[in-house]
């Protein structure tokens, strides 16, 4: 593949987001695609699989040419069999509502005959070794397991290259590193082009034989992994915060109390007997396995999810009794999705939307907020138009003007760049520095084991290690969950 | 009470989709067509016996909820009230009028209530047992464009996406302090306003993954497309076709050509 001079510009934006790129990419290369959020990575992506100009609209220069053949003669079906894209959500790509149909859908688009179709799909789910999930239904399936059936999907187009966006930003270690080992053995088995875009460096470098860097459109560094991830370090240079004060000693308020906590849909009993404590200024990382009952300790912990029997102590609340909106008085609750917590029209009315709606006037507060949080500039702007970082940021912001004195977060690094990443750590240690009770759920192990005061692990619903960080990893080690310790997925 | 498909492996759920649609389309304009509320009873009882014999018993849920009951005695009472025809058995004062029960009145109100409680459990039943995709398919392979079809698939694949997606902004609101499950206007419009928004953003988001997802898989690019779903249509499937459209016929031709028994009293 081959992109010559490719500068593009989305319709209605002045600045390309495209910048005069010129590349090649040979047969059988594993390349790993780098840079800040909005450099441009993802467009690149959807150019060299002929989204662009095909379906996406905007004023393009220069092109790509697949096996000497300018995309742009050639319609998207005939560019699908020879590169196909996994987009970083799985679920929003499947379009069917079984796994066999799934990985079936692309053959039978091209006509061809049955035997070829169930020929193709039983490979490429053998490839990804997907087997033993084909009459599942898709929407039941774990994030590692839909991940990896919806790269079978695109495998079943038997493409020469295939590209995939982020394909491990939303699971856990054990499941990303599922996905990374079939990637790699889809290319040694079946020679597969490989490009990936990601933000997180550790397991992708042991795969990588090749590193690009993109800023602001362009391509900036291009090379051997190692070198160049080294050089993207330095010119990245991320302003990691320091180390907060530990815990001072003598606290003894408990701001949360969960006794024996149980929790069970119809027969599935998502949580099985769950004891924690939390104190005020204590920072504690909640890591485990997707499913492992992380989210749902959350919800229980603000009475979103009833426990089926336990105690939930709230700040001096009984969570299984009280009304949520009590509750949410005195805690910040951020979720997943920056975009499903974002309702006003203006930066400066959705931070100040929940004192608003608690009756408080906390509009001075609001502004203070914003301006420790560097977001008055963006006052005036609609939420929804700015970037993935900064949403997350004034997600971050808008729990505060009321005060509340625990904080609930979940998966606050997902699909953030480094500096964005250091900027969130930076916000979440002042929360903790200001008294503030911080629980939050996460998969980034560097960044939980080096700032959280404790380390708690789930696993099937039960809390199986609860320790500061140093005695986390010992116990963690010892359990052969090597992949829940720092860099402990990298091979 | 929300009916919905479950996995099972009852003589229903055997059934060829086609084959229930067909007996469902046949079914329900029979009962509207049979005038005689004796054959009407005997059609709603025929049909909860097939809800048990094929082990769908928790359709029967359906026929017991609140709704189903209040609806049936309220067609039972306003056709006892307001059909004048008939012989009258009770006279009912008002301050300012009379109002008679008849006998037709009464069997007219048995006649609607049987038929609407027909109607819905042999629709409860349908749902119940027949995998929607599995219906979708069906009808892709025996002509239906799939660009149409797969408008229904995709329908289908949004409803529970949606319905959790609902349920995380609706948290997220309580978790910002809105009340939107009060009654009201206000609250309804507060509601409307800060949930279908970030739904609406989210739906586009997805729309265009979607689109990206299916024209990168070359969908739409040729007239016709194979289908590997394989589905059976054996003997069994023919003889409940067969006597469907026999009771859909036998259904029209008595009610156009006056036949008593079918048809029931005149009055």
């Amino acid at each position: 593949m081959s992109v010559r001079n490719l500068s593009f510009t989305f319709d209605g934006e002045l600045e390309r987001a495209l910048d005069n790129i010129s590349l090649d990419i040979f047969a059988g290369e594993f390349v790993f695609l780098a840079g800040p959020s909005g450099c441009g990575k993802s467009t690149l992506a959807k150019a060299m699989a002929g989204y662009i100009p095909h379906v996406i609209e905007g004023e393009t220069a220069g092109g790509v040419w697949i096996d000497g053949v300018d995309s742009r003669e050639l319609d998207l079906s005939d560019i699908a069999v020879r590169v196909s894209m996994c987009q970083q959500d799985p679920e929003a790509q499947f379009c069917t509502l079984t796994v066999e149909d799934e990985v079936a859908f692309g053959p039978e688009n091209l006509a061809l005959p049955a035997a070829e179709v169930k020929r193709r799909a039983a490979a490429a789910l053998a490839d990804l070794k997907c087997t033993h999930l084909r009459g599942r239904d898709i929407f039941a399936l774990s994030g590692g397991e839909q991940q990896r059936v919806a790269i079978a999907s695109m495998l079943a187009m038997e493409p020469e290259v295939l590209i995939l966006d982020e394909p491990t930003s939303s699971l856990d270690p054990d499941a990303a590193e599922e996905v990374w080992a079939a990637i790699e053995e889809l290319r040694t088995r079946r020679g597969t082009t490989i490009v990936v875009i990601e933000h997180r460096f550790d397991r992708l470098l042991a795969h990588a034989s090749r590193m690009i860097v993109m800023e602001r459109g362009a391509v900036v560094m291009d090379g051997e992994p190692e070198t160049v991830h080294r050089r993207y370090m330095e010119m990245l240079h991320p302003s990691w915060p320091e180390l907060a004060a530990p815990l001072a000693d003598g606290e003894a308020r408990c701001s949360i109390r969960v006794k024996d906590l149980k929790f069970v849909v119809g027969e599935k009993a998502i949580l099985r007997g769950v004891s924690f404590e939390a104190r005020p200024g204590e920072l504690i990382g909640v890591v485990g396995a997707n499913g492992s009952g992380k989210t749902t300790f959350l919800s229980c912990l603000v009475g979103i999810a009833r426990a089926t029997s336990g105690e939930v102590e709230m700040e001096g609340l009984n969570a299984v009794l009280t009304r949520v909106s009590e509750i949410a008085r005195k805690t910040g609750f951020v979720f997943q999705s920056p975009n499903h917590q974002l309702f006003e029209s203006t930066v400066g009315d959705e931070v100040a939307f929940a004192a608003r709606n608690f009756g408080l006037d906390r509009q001075a507060r609001a502004r203070e907020v914003m301006r420790e949080y560097e977001l008055l500039g963006y006052e005036g702007r609609h939420p929804l138009k700015l970037s993935h970082g900064e949403k997350r940021r004034v997600n971050l912001c808008s729990i505060l003007p009321h005060d509340p004195e625990v904080i609930l977060l979940d998966e606050p690094f997902i699909g953030q760049d480094a500096i964005n990443s250091a900027r969130i750590l930076s916000d979440i240690l002042r929360m903790k520095q200001a008294g503030k009770t911080v629980v939050m759920v996460a998969h980034d192990m560097e960044i939980v084991f080096r700032y959280c005061d404790r380390v708690v692990l789930f696993e099937g619903g039960r809390i199986v290690v609860d320790a500061p960080p140093a005695e986390a990893a010992k116990a963690i080690a010892e359990m052969g969950r090597e992949a829940y310790l720092p860099g402990g997925g990298a091979s | 009470m929300i009916v919905a498909y479950y996995q099972g492996d009852t003589a229903l759920h055997r059934l060829n989709p086609l084959a229930k649609l067909s007996a469902v389309l046949a079914g329900c304009t029979a009962v509207f067509l049979f005038g005689n509320v004796a054959l009407v009873l005997g059609s709603l009882a025929g049909v909860i016996a097939v809800a048990y014999a094929s082990d769908a018993g928790r359709v029967m849920d359906v026929m017991r909820s609140r709704f189903a009951v209040m609806l049936g005695l309220w067609l039972i009472a306003i056709n006892a009230l307001f059909t004048p025809a008939g012989r009258v058995l009770v006279t009912v004062p008002f301050y300012f009028f009379y109002l008679s029960i008849t006998d037709a009145g009464l069997i007219m109100g048995v006649l609607y209530a049987a038929r609407f409680l027909t109607v819905f459990l042999i629709s409860a039943l349908f749902v119940a047992s027949t995998e929607p995709a599995a219906l979708v398919y069906a009808l892709m392979r025996r002509g239906l464009p799939y660009r149409y079809g797969f408008l229904l698939v995709l329908m289908l694949r949004f409803v529970p996406v949606f319905e959790r997606e609902r349920k995380m902004v609706s948290d997220a609101q309580k978790m910002r302090g809105l009340e939107i499950d009060k009654r009201g206007v206000r609250s309804m419009y507060r509601s409307l306003r800060y949930t279908v928004v970030p739904l609406i953003v989210s739906a586009l988001q997805k729309t265009e993954s979607l689109v990206m997802s299916m024209e990168g898989r070359a969908f739409g690019y040729r007239p016709d497309r194979t289908f590997t779903f394989e589905d059976h249509f054996g003997a069994r499937d023919l003889v409940v076709t067969a006597v469907s459209w026999a009771v859909f016929a036998l259904a029209l031709v008595g009610r156009f050509s006056g036949w008593r028994l079918l048809n029931g009293a005149t009055f």
